[in-house]
């Protein structure tokens, strides 16, 4: 008997049965939702997290690119930046660290990896317990704590080898650390000199912008860059772009833009919060009590306060600093709320520990109710198991036709619950992310969720009906031939 | 009353199942219930054979021996020359597929195919193709005056319908034996006497016949009646040699 008749049986049968195996695929149902809500859910916060944060690095773009460029690195921030660079998608970042420093590029993706590394320990002994840093390493963070491992390896490993439960994170655990360690010397000797080319060409570039600042009669530079003449910001540009920073003319455009409604807002904001000022919007809004400057910029579109403010403000140019002055809070709202979904790298698709013991839970009561509605369906129809076996059915087809059966229902209350769960975890993050979810939707994560629930759903109802089938197929074909 | 002569009725016939002072002991706690007590029977091809026996005396035990449903606990069962004893459980669904045709009082037609997908699943267990599987229960279903209700699913017939439904599903392999088990006893008289015509049909066509039973009618068509009774076989008679009346044979029966 081939596997595609038995198919063919088991088909026939449940087309039939469906409706009586209601309860078993609610069951299924239930659970596959539950489990597509859990992975969508923190799928969406995923995708709209790292979204929400994009946009605010770009939202502060100008500040960034001005910093990297003006400010001098600290062994610190240069370590941070050349660690970000050596992970994937950073090749432009390492190509302007050697264009900067003139080092060769090989040395520089050396450079990252190490720094990599030493970003690792370094977290690694951030995040550890207070306690156990303390014995570990003292009150040290960040590179003097490795200097101080460095100093006194044997006592450093022995202690860490007491604390059974305390892993060393990144490749081959303890022993990658004492490799790194045996490098660390001649790392931090090779990072100072790519530290001081650095911070050479920015204090080159501090130097050029300090002149062009001078010549525009003393401006700061967050003044000077969007009030001066194209012309001349293009000049400067180029003047930078020449030292290696990468500094290209959209990324002037940005910073201008944003430089210019950065200003915009904060000659409001001086505005608003202004004594005199105060006092006005008080008698004009027949006020007892001093609003705060943001309460003031969320009431911006009355008119009463439009005509306060119409000597230096366009009605636009108060409806564009409000309106970015909301998009700016929304911003820094979503990504609070999200700031645990970003930082849980370390969880299991996502989930937190908590979830997947509720998804645990879950999967068991789903798997004994799966299992105990086999069981019905077995008794139901014991004679006709028993009538089978009469007719000639062997042991392992009617252990396959209801392991089949109970996949069929996996598979199909596995669909619905992939939708249940879609429909509702969609609904909930559209709520609460609004068109956010919708910029950043994560359509391929979403496909692989539906594929992993669907068979979880499969693989649990196949897993509950094992024991059910078995017995079923070990049944003594006589009970077909009694009476009731 | 005449006694059966075994040694006579033999002459002229082959064996076609053997069973040989099978005992057959449940436990019920920790008292022995020997539902069948030591019992001796040959079956020769061609015949057509009634059992009767109250509820208790063990028939049905009886008839899950010689239909390779059960295993006696001590004793032979050989089924064409086959031991019973010698099979493992896939052998033994071979050969309840290919040996023994099923008749059930409860008919037991799986309720959710048409008629023709019941008749041809013993086929689909044997391995025949699902072309020739359709041809052959198509050729079985005329024969038992059902083709024209082949699309019909069993909660679409009467009894009767069901009853010859179900005899058509048994015949699906061409086997040795048929074994009925009261297959009127749920049927009301009319079909039930549809059903002797049929399977008296098909005992002269050549198949050979057990039936359990108490109906006289069916009694009347066959060759040789057995009595069993606590376990044991208490009487054998050949049908030509007994009158049959209805008030006679129920008096045997509460014996």
């Amino acid at each position: 008997m081939s596997l595609g008749e038995t198919w063919t049986l088991c088909i026939r049968g449940v087309r039939h049965r469906l409706f009586r195996s209601v309860l078993t695929l609610a069951v299924v149902v239930l659970a596959v939702a539950f489990f597509m809500f859990l992975l969508c859910d923190s799928m969406y916060q995923r995708a709209v997290g790292k979204g929400v944060e994009a946009e605010i690095a770009s939202s502060r773009a100008a500040q960034l690119q001005l910093t990297r460029l003006l400010t001098p690195d600290t062994a610190a921030s240069a370590m941070r930046r050349l660690a970000a660079a050596g992970k994937p998608g950073g090749e432009a970042a390492l190509a302007e660290a050697a264009a900067v420093t003139g080092l060769p590029p090989a040395e520089i993706a050396s450079l990252a990896e190490l720094a990599g590394r030493e970003r690792l320990y370094a977290d690694w002994f951030a995040k550890m317990p207070v306690g156990r840093r303390l014995i570990l390493v003292k009150r040290d963070l960040g590179r003097d704590a490795l200097k101080r491992v460095l100093a006194e390896p044997d006592e450093f490993f022995r202690q860490l080898s007491i604390m059974v439960d305390l892993r060393v994170p990144g490749p081959k655990k303890a022993e990658g650390l004492r490799e790194f360690l045996a490098v660390f010397p001649d790392y931090v000797s090779r990072m100072d000199g790519f530290l001081a080319r650095w911070n050479a060409k920015v204090a080159e570039a501090g130097a050029l912008t300090q002149a062009r600042l001078a010549a525009a009669g003393g401006l700061s530079e967050t003044r000077w860059i969007p009030g001066a003449p194209e012309a001349e910001t293009e000049a400067w540009r180029a003047d930078l772009a020449a030292l290696g920073f990468s500094f290209t003319p959209a990324d002037l455009a940005t910073m201008r833009a944003q430089l210019r409604d950065a200003n915009e807002f904060e000659d409001l904001t001086e505005r608003l919060s202004g004594a005199a000022f105060r006092d006005a919007w008080k008698v004009k809004f027949r006020e007892a009590s001093d609003t705060t400057a943001e309460e003031k910029l969320a009431r911006l579109g009355d008119r009463r306060a439009q005509e306060m403010l119409a000597d230096d403000f366009t009605p636009e140019q108060l409806g564009r600093a409000a309106a970015g002055h909301a998009a700016r809070t929304r911003l820094a709202q979503l990504e609070h709320a999200l700031a645990a979904a970003l930082g849980g790298d370390s969880a299991l698709l996502g989930l937190s520990g908590r979830q997947l013991f509720l998804l645990g839970i879950s999967f068991l009561v789903c798997m004994v109710g799966i299992a105990n509605a086999m069981l019905m369906s077995i008794t139901e129809r014991y004679r006709e198991i028993a009538t089978m076996k009469c007719l000639g059915a062997t042991d392992s087809y009617i252990l396959s036709q209801f392991m089949m059966e109970a996949a069929l229902q996996g598979f199909f209350g596995g669909v619905v619950g992939v939708l249940l769960g879609f429909a509702i975890s969609t609904v909930r993050s559209a709520l609460a992310f609004g068109g956010h979810l919708w910029a950043y939707f994560p359509a391929g994560d979403v496909a692989l969720c539906a594929l992993f629930s669907l068979a979880a759903g499969v693989l649990l109802s196949a897993l509950a009906s094992i024991q059910p089938s078995w017995a079923a197929s070990r049944m003594a074909p006589m009970e077909a031939m009694r009476v009731e | 009353m005449a006694t059966f002569d075994e040694a006579k009725y033999a002459e002229g016939r082959e064996v076609l199942v053997s069973v040989h002072d099978i005992r057959r002991t449940f436990w019920r706690g920790e008292e022995p219930v020997h539902a069948l007590d030591g019992v001796t029977l040959n079956i020769y091809r061609g015949e057509y054979i009634c059992v009767m026996g109250p509820s208790g005396s063990g028939k049905s035990t009886f008839f899950n021996m010689v239909g390779g449903l059960d295993s006696p606990t001590s004793g032979r069962v050989f089924i064409d020359g086959v031991d019973m004893a010698q099979l493992n459980a896939d052998e033994l669904a071979f050969l309840r597929c290919r040996k023994i045709g099923y008749v059930f009082q409860q008919f037991n037609l799986n309720t959710t195919m048409t008629a023709l997908q019941n008749v041809t699943l013993p086929m689909t267990f044997a391995g025949v193709s699902s072309d020739e599987a359709r041809a052959r229960g198509m050729a079985l279903l005329e024969r038992v005056g059902l083709g024209d209700r082949w699309n019909h699913r069993p909660k679409e017939m009467s009894g009767g319908q069901m009853q010859r439904v179900a005899i058509a599903r048994s015949l699906a392999n061409n086997p040795s034996i048929l074994l009925c088990d009261e297959p009127t006893g749920n049927l009301d008289l009319k079909s039930g006497k549809d059903i002797h015509r049929l399977l008296h049909k098909l005992n002269t066509e050549g198949v050979t016949v057990i039936c359990a039973t108490h109906d006289p009618n069916m009694l009347a068509v066959s060759t040789r009646m057995v009595w069993i009774s606590d376990g044991r076989i208490v009487r054998i008679e050949e049908t030509a040699n007994v009158t049959i009346e209805q008030n006679s044979l129920g008096a045997d029966e509460e014996a």
